[in-house]
């Protein structure tokens, strides 16, 4: 190997001196690589963002790939008299990402809430929320009046939905993302509570839950948004519930010990919960056909979001997994601290499998392997099913994620993609390859923030070849805040 | 003006309990004696004026209440209102004039009876689907406010109170 005198190491230095020298090669020149900031990710968005192309900057666009990618999550927090001070308080700002003939476009749209607008007109955020404590004049005469419509997405009839979960559903044009209004499924049912994680059934019949303490409903809803039944259910804790999940034959609410605290004044959700570990985390399974016949199972405490889709196997036995963490540390703090610019590496919540047998046994099998996010194909939704989509990160550098991992419950195999830390990797999806049956046979679609480039960035995976990276990218002029679910509409 | 009937009291009643039900937190403070002084000397006069109202079909429907006994109990005893009240409503706002009421201490509810069913309507879990409106313009925190937030006071002589409501 030869060795560089010091003539030619600065003669090879000159060479590059007229390459732009970007800040990465700047760095790494000067050996001082720093971090990305992960704070462009919870920075406020100041107004819509019209119809933008993305650039494929690297890949082969699926021809055949065709539809809109629309997701959810907040995407401001700052007013000048108050600002929320919780990640999930910000106001609920959709994208679309759409995609035919090999093209993306993007779009995104802030959700026009009563909530926004008693905010904007008042400049400052009174209408408080998950962990905002709201102001004292404001008058709130339904959780709809603070309803951020934040979270996530589903598509309905000729409707798309912005959800939040303490509230109604709030309509959106699925091609202008103009705001049509609150939705009320129902005159009787106006201001119920809507999870922003329903169930649907291969048929398209979606299953979701509303609760109020251990108030809750059941709501089965047609393919047009249509109510079949909203049915009154009593629940045997005062839990926080984000997310339950479904087999064909059955509904699973886990009840977690993060539970309210009874009669006393809060100044914002959060605060009204207690966290209990020397409880158990009940699982509460209903029959679809038949809501009065119930059982509850038990498994040890923990904390969690988000479950994957349920599926009976041949024993009688119901499985499904979960998310799960060891305490509401995320909820409370870190959470609150990521608008403050604030990182403290706390547990990773893990991807564990639960089984609930006939006999009455709960039992919990923990991968270790960190997780969130989860998604499924959903043409097996409540069917068996072998593999689990989900965020996935190497290290706690910065919050939450920065690859995705595709699980596989037959083989215990785990394949994945890290994009390293110069991204935070959204919630990916499953888009099936209409001319396949075949599980996760099509494409996994999400974005990421490609903090050193200051862009969001839109990536497709063959999900047999994970590791290989994204077989396309495009990538937006700008970066949007961190979005939290979405749904893949089909052209 | 019409006198409510007793499935107007019960409406009224059902709005108390409703909001407590949406919120499970209401919480009243004593706020000191809120007796009438028996020996009041002269009547007063009451004109209540309900402005804002977006919408006019319905009826705005009303119950006034002299202590915070009779406010706060509303929710579970018989009729504790003292003046109960079904309004019509022209160009946005809905007016009446209570005549003959001893000077003192007095609370307003109300909600906007859209549907004209005399019902406040609410939802699986409780919450009205109605407007309500409280005397002081009194914030509705995901519960009824209470007595010490609504009260004021009704000196002999003509007094005038203006809610806003929907």
């Amino acid at each position: 190997m030869k060795t560089l005198s010091r003539r030619e190491v600065l003669g090879s230095l000159a060479g590059i001196a007229s390459l732009p020298l970007v800040p990465e090669l700047a760095q790494a020149l000067a050996g001082t690589r720093t971090a990305a900031d992960w704070r462009i990710a919870f920075a406020d968005l100041e107004s819509d963002l019209p119809s933008t192309p993305l650039i494929c900057v690297q890949g082969k666009v699926p021809s055949d790939l065709s539809g809109t990618l629309y997701r959810n999550g907040p995407g401001k927090w700052h007013r000048p008299g108050k600002s929320a001070t919780h990640w999930f308080d910000g106001d609920g700002l959709v994208r679309a990402f759409s995609l035919s003939d090999g093209k993306a476009v993007l779009s995104a749209a802030f959700v026009d809430t009563p909530k926004r607008r008693a905010d904007i007109a008042a400049h400052a955020v009174v209408s408080g929320g998950f962990g905002t404590p709201m102001a004292e004049h404001v008058t709130v005469s339904s959780s709809d009046d603070f309803n951020a419509a934040n979270i996530s997405v589903v598509s309905r009839g000729n409707e798309l939905w912005a959800l939040w979960e303490a509230g109604s559903p709030i309509v959106m044009d699925p091609r202008t993302l103009a705001t049509r209004g609150v939705k009320t499924l129902r005159d009787d049912l106006a201001h119920m509570p809507f999870l922003a994680h329903p169930r649907i059934d291969p048929d398209g019949v979606l299953w979701n839950l509303g609760v109020s303490g251990p108030q809750a409903v059941v709501w089965r809803l047609g393919m047009g948004g249509d109510v079949q039944a909203a049915v009154p259910i009593t629940l045997p804790r005062a839990s926080y519930v984000h997310d339950f999940t479904a087999t064909d034959q059955h509904l699973i609410i886990l009840l977690q010990p993060w539970v309210q605290r009874a009669a006393e004044m809060h100044s914002d959700f959060a605060d009204m919960m207690e966290w209990h570990p020397e409880w158990s985390t009940q699982v509460l399974v209903l029959d679809k056909a038949d809501l009065t016949r119930q059982r509850v199972y038990e498994l040890p405490a923990f904390f969690f979001f988000h479950l994957g889709a349920a599926w009976r196997d041949p024993s009688g036995s119901i499985l499904f997994d979960v998310c799960r963490s060891a305490d509401p540390g995320f909820a409370l703090r870190g959470a609150r601290d990521v608008l403050q610019g604030v990182y403290r590496p706390d547990a990773i919540p893990t991807l564990a499998l639960v089984t609930l047998t006939p006999g009455g046994k709960a039992s919990l099998e923990d991968t270790g392997i960190a997780a969130e996010f989860p998604r499924t194909d959903g043409r097996r939704s409540g069917l068996p099913r072998s593999y689990t989509l989900h965020a996935t990160s190497k290290a706690a550098r910065e919050p939450l994620f920065t690859g995705i991992a595709l699980h596989d419950w037959h083989t215990s195999q785990s394949r994945h993609y890290d994009f390293g830390p110069d991204h935070l990797v959204e919630e990916m999806v499953f888009v099936p390859n209409p001319a396949s049956r075949s599980e996760m046979d099509g494409w996994i679609l999400g974005p990421s923030i490609n903090l050193r480039a200051g862009k969001t960035e839109l990536h497709v995976f063959d999900p047999h070849h994970i590791a290989d990276g994204p077989i396309c990218t495009w990538q937006a002029p700008v970066a949007l805040p961190l979005s939290l679910h979405g749904t893949f509409v089909n052209a | 003006m019409k006198t409510l009937g007793a499935d107007r009291s019960s409406s009224l009643r059902h709005l108390h309990r409703s909001l407590r039900c949406a919120g499970a937190l209401a919480l009243a403070s004593w706020i000191g004696s809120t007796s009438i002084a028996a020996d009041a000397p002269a009547m007063a006069g009451l004109t209540m004026h309900f402005i804002g109202l977006k919408f006019s079909q319905g009826a705005v429907m009303v119950a006034v209440y002299n202590s915070e006994a009779a406010y706060e109990n509303s929710g579970t005893a018989s009729d504790t209102a003292t003046r109960t009240l079904k309004l019509e409503i022209k160009d946005g706002t809905a007016v009446t004039t209570l005549e003959g009421l001893p000077p003192g201490q007095y609370a307003i509810k109300a909600f906007h009876d859209l549907n004209g069913d005399s019902k406040l309507n609410a939802n699986l879990f409780g919450i009205p689907t109605e407007p309500v409106a409280f005397s002081n313009d009194a914030p509705v925190h995901m519960h009824a406010p209470s007595w010490k937030e609504t009260v004021f006071v009704v000196h002999a002589g003509d007094n005038t109170i203006s809610i806003h409501i929907d």
